[in-house]
This record gives C-alpha cells, sequence and structure tokens, in this order.
C-alpha cells in the first residue's frame, strides 16, 4: 500500500520531514493530503519516489528536486520545480510566476495557463505549459527547451543565451534579441514527445524562437543594441 | 530604499516573535486580500478576510487592517478617528466634533473615536472640523458603509479589539504589514483612505519609487500626509484621478503609468473591488472565483485558509502584467 501524509496538523516542516523519511525507506509512491496551498512542500527529494499532492500547492513546492517525481492534483504558486536538477513536476491545474525557474535537467509539466517569467534562467531540461504564459516568460534562458501551447505575453525569451522556445499560440512583442528560427522535422517529434502524452498541443501553429546572439558580446558600437536591452 | 525600522518597530516586532515560517515570510512583503460575494446571501467578508489574513500572516507580521463595508446606514456617514493612546486628544477631538456638528453618540476604541454625522456634509469639513490643528489626529475613514480598522496586532487581535466578529457586509479589503520604507505604528498601516471620498480605500503590496517626486507635488498643491508610507501617496494618487472625474477603472489604469516601482494593490469602493498590477509583475496578486463570490490575495494560500477544501472547486489565476480589472455588487 501506498504511503500517506495528511498535511492537516502538521507544520510545513514537518511534512518536509516525514516526505524525505518515507522516500529514504524506499517508498515508489506517497500520497500527500490537504495540501492547502501551502509553500515550500516537497523540496530537496533526491529519492526516485513519486509524490502526489491530492490537491493545490504553495509557493516554492517540488523544487530543488534531484529524482523524486511530483504530481499536483490542483494547482501551483510561485517557482513551481525550480532549481530542479532531474526528476519531473506535472501540475494538472495552473501554475503561478517562475514555472521552473533555474532548471538545471528533469521536466515540469503544467496542463493549464501560468503567470509571468515561466522558465526564466533555465539552464537544463524541459518546462511545458499546456495554456498560456506571462510576460517575459523565457527571461535569460540559457538552455533547454520551455514549450507553450497557449499564447505568450510580451518579452517572451528576452535576453536569452541559448535554448528553444517553442509557442503554439500568438506572441506579444518578443523580447530583446529573441529571433524566429525555422520549425525542422526534428523540433516537430520532439514536440509531439514532449506534449502527446500529456493531451496537450498547439492552440493555432508552432513558432520556434531562439537566441539572436547579438547579446552574447558587448561592443560599444553596438551601444543602442543595448540601451535597448537594458 | 532602505529599511530603516523605528524603534516602536522593533518592540512590536519582538513582542510578535517575528514572523511564523520565517522561510516564506522573509520572502514576501506585505499580505493583501479582498473579497466580494456575488449575492446578498454569500459569505458574510469580515469573517472570509479575517482567515485569509491569517493565511497571510507571514507577509505581514508588523500590522493588520481591514476595510469593511457594511450596509449603508441611512443617510449618515461613519467617520473613525485615530486619538492615539492620549486621553486629551480623544476628548479635543470629541469636542471638536460635538461643537461643529449634531452628533447622538460617540464610542471609542482602542484609540479610534467613532460617531455619525449627516451624510450631507462635505467629508473634507468633518475632517478639518475634528483634526483642527492636532497633527496626532488623524481621520482613518469617513463611509456611508466603509470602516476602516487597523492597528500593530495580527487579524486575531484586531478581530477582538474592534469587536468585528459577525460584522456585515458583502465586500472588503485587508492588508497584513511588513514595514520596509517608513515605521511601524497604527498610522502607517494599511488600508489607507482615498480622503476626501468617502468609502474609497486601498490596501498596497510593493514601493512605489517615485513616491518622493510625486509626494512634493502634492504638497505643492496643498495636500497634507500623515505618515511617511509611500501607500498613503498611492491612495492620494487614485483620490486625485477620481478628482479630476475619472472613473475607477481609468483612475487605475492611469496609475500604472504615473506610478513607477512595484505595486500590487486593491482598491474598494461602496459597491466594488478593484485589482491593480505594475508593468513588470513584481508583486503577486492572483484571482480565485466562483459563482458564488471572488476573492484576490498575494498568495493562493490565503484563500485556502479561507475556504478549505472548498477552495480546490475556485478556478485561480494570476492578474497579467500592467493591468486593472474590478467587480462590482
Amino acid at each position: 500500500m501506498d504511503a500517506v501524509v495528511d498535511c492537516a496538523g502538521q507544520t510545513t516542516r514537518e511534512v518536509n520531514r516525514e516526505l524525505k523519511r518515507l522516500a529514504a525507506e524506499g517508498a515508489a509512491e506517497i500520497r500527500v493530503l490537504h495540501p492547502g496551498a501551502r509553500h515550500c512542500l516537497g523540496v530537496a527529494i533526491f529519492e526516485p519516489v513519486l509524490i502526489r499532492f491530492a490537491g493545490s500547492v504553495g509557493y516554492l513546492c517540488c523544487t530543488l528536486g534531484d529524482g523524486a517525481r511530483f504530481e499536483v492534483e490542483g494547482d501551483a504558486g510561485w517557482s513551481v520545480g525550480a532549481d530542479m536538477h532531474a526528476g519531473s513536476v506535472v501540475v494538472h491545474g495552473g501554475a503561478g510566476t517562475n514555472v521552473g525557474a533555474s532548471m538545471k535537467g528533469g521536466s515540469v509539466v503544467v496542463k493549464g495557463s501560468v503567470g509571468t517569467r515561466a522558465g526564466i534562467a533555465g539552464k537544463g531540461g524541459t518546462v511545458v505549459v499546456g495554456g498560456d504564459a506571462g510576460y517575459m516568460s523565457g527571461f535569460m534562458f540559457q538552455k533547454g527547451v520551455l514549450v507553450v501551447c497557449g499564447d505568450v505575453d510580451d518579452g517572451i525569451g528576452d535576453s536569452m543565451y541559448a535554448g528553444d522556445i517553442y509557442v503554439g499560440g500568438s506572441i506579444g512583442e518578443p523580447g530583446s534579441d529573441c529571433v524566429v528560427r525555422d520549425l525542422t522535422d526534428a523540433d516537430e517529434r520532439l514536440l509531439h514527445e514532449l506534449c502527446d502524452p500529456h493531451g496537450l498541443g498547439p492552440k493555432r501553429a508552432w513558432t520556434k524562437l531562439g537566441s539572436g546572439g547579438r547579446l552574447h558580446n558587448f561592443d560599444k558600437r553596438e551601444f543602442a543594441i543595448w540601451r535597448e536591452a537594458m | 530604499m532602505c529599511i530603516a525600522h523605528t524603534r516602536d518597530g522593533e518592540v512590536a516586532r519582538r513582542r510578535r516573535g517575528g514572523p511564523v515560517g520565517s522561510a516564506v515570510g522573509s520572502r514576501g512583503m506585505c499580505g493583501i486580500a479582498g473579497f466580494l460575494a456575488k449575492r446578498a446571501d454569500g459569505p458574510v467578508a469580515s469573517e472570509v478576510l479575517g482567515r485569509m489574513l491569517t493565511g497571510l500572516r507571514t507577509r505581514g507580521p508588523d500590522s493588520t487592517g481591514l476595510g469593511l463595508y457594511e450596509p449603508a446606514t441611512n443617510g449618515h456617514v461613519t467617520v473613525r478617528v485615530w486619538c492615539g493612546d492620549d486621553a486629551a486628544a480623544a476628548d479635543a477631538a470629541r469636542d471638536r466634533a460635538r461643537a461643529a456638528y449634531d452628533i447622538d453618540e460617540f464610542d471609542f476604541d482602542s484609540g479610534v473615536l467613532r460617531f455619525r454625522v449627516d451624510g450631507a456634509v462635505a467629508v473634507a469639513d468633518i475632517c478639518r472640523e475634528v483634526e483642527g490643528a492636532d497633527a496626532t489626529v488623524e481621520v482613518f475613514s469617513v463611509g456611508r458603509s466603509l470602516q476602516i480598522y487597523k492597528h500593530v496586532m495580527d487579524g486575531t487581535e484586531l478581530a477582538r479589539a474592534y469587536g468585528l466578529a459577525g460584522s456585515p457586509g458583502r465586500h472588503g479589503v485587508g492588508h497584513t504589514r511588513l514595514a520596509t520604507e517608513s515605521r511601524v505604528d497604527v498610522q502607517h498601516a494599511h488600508p489607507f483612505w482615498a480622503r476626501p471620498f468617502a468609502d474609497i480605500c486601498v490596501v498596497h503590496n510593493g514601493h512605489i519609487t517615485n513616491y518622493h517626486k510625486l509626494r512634493r507635488l502634492y504638497e505643492m498643491r496643498g495636500h497634507r500626509f500623515f505618515t511617511g508610507n509611500d501607500s498613503e501617496l498611492l491612495a492620494l494618487y487614485l483620490a486625485h484621478r477620481l478628482e479630476e472625474g475619472a472613473t475607477i477603472q481609468e483612475a487605475m489604469e492611469a496609475s500604472i503609468a504615473d506610478l513607477d516601482g512595484s505595486f500590487s494593490y486593491l482598491l474598494a469602493t461602496a459597491d466594488g473591488l478593484g485589482m491593480c498590477r505594475d508593468r513588470v509583475g513584481s508583486m503577486p496578486g492572483i484571482i480565485a472565483e466562483t459563482d458564488d463570490w471572488v476573492a484576490v490575495a498575494s498568495e493562493p494560500i490565503a484563500v485556502h485558509e479561507a475556504f478549505g477544501d472548498a477552495a480546490e472547486d475556485a478556478s485561480f489565476r494570476e492578474l497579467g502584467v500592467g493591468r486593472a480589472v474590478m467587480w462590482t455588487l
């Protein structure tokens, strides 16, 4: 039988200690009841356990993971899956700002819409958003893949260094030095691979975005570019 | 802006033992909450907001406040006047009010003098008569239905101090404050009344960075500031826009361009609740909605604290950056 942890009547620290203890003892799956949009649940879990939250979680949940898998049956707050090294997060509802911030590996899938700055400073791994994403998503993206099936607000991919961003809906004013790239067959295959298992797909048609590379090196003769970017 | 707590603030903070769950408390600054029941028989705003502020206590351990809208009393406005701990100041304010208006009764609770005045009297006149030249006396709110309750205490203590249990009304706003730019005392607590507009108040999370420039501008026009809190300026700014003829929606939209810095704020009126977010979305602002009510807050946990498992049935979304939205009764 799967392990169960009930947040009711416990502090967040007590819940996290219990999750870590069960994971260290080799639990395959843990169901967490009454998460109540609490912050910092499921932080720094390094075992390949599956943790299911039976409801919504708050800020900074499922973060600093290295191998753990998470499912959130409701919504998530800011920074879900941030700083993950390996593992996965699937959020069945929507999520707040900073989804998968500074991720190094693993995957975060949010089936609904997300707030601003999704995938900010991503350093690897994949972030997939089933709905729309807010302002400045993919800001300073460095490596990895950001997929938004719906529309994106202004500033997508602003000052991104590298990595690939795919948008399935409309695009607001793109960010500084974010440029449209040709969509290849390999891109199409990757998008099917990332979206199909979750029943997701583009709102209209895929657009691929990447870094124009103009901000990689400073040259004072190109000061106008920097003035605009800053 | 620098973080400069006064000695009062330090005392208040020590007495309360700091925020619960400091990892979260140290990240957020100030919690805002708003609630509006879509039907007359819906949840009572004072009770919902009280629970929402419990959920946001970690964002603001310094002070707590509520702007509650009770059903209007026929033809009268309720005036709430901060007189502080000085009994002589309260007596003097009472005498000034009695001399100027025909007032049936006064009550005095935790530093606040409350009375009713005929609604036909100009609000600015009420303030001038009651405050007189006493710099420590401040009219906190005037309204046919609005009453602002705020103090250097948590939400539970606030409700007890002012007898808010069961206070009727369908909408209102609340605030938990973590002071980062001005002193911790009752007058610096939110909500701020959009003086001299009856029934309009504001709660704010963030910093208005062109505060000093705008404050000088308003002072040159003759406006009086009671605090060093940038959120007082936000209320004044919105009042000024309304004075110029803007609708509430237009005033909020204008603020997005005119105010620098980070802000998510709520503006409440006699029959509505508005929410506004700055151009880069540096401060949070979520909207939870069902067929029966709308609840807005800094964090979803406030709504979950208020509604428990039923919160899972509400639809949550973030207000987009640089946007303003309103709901009416």
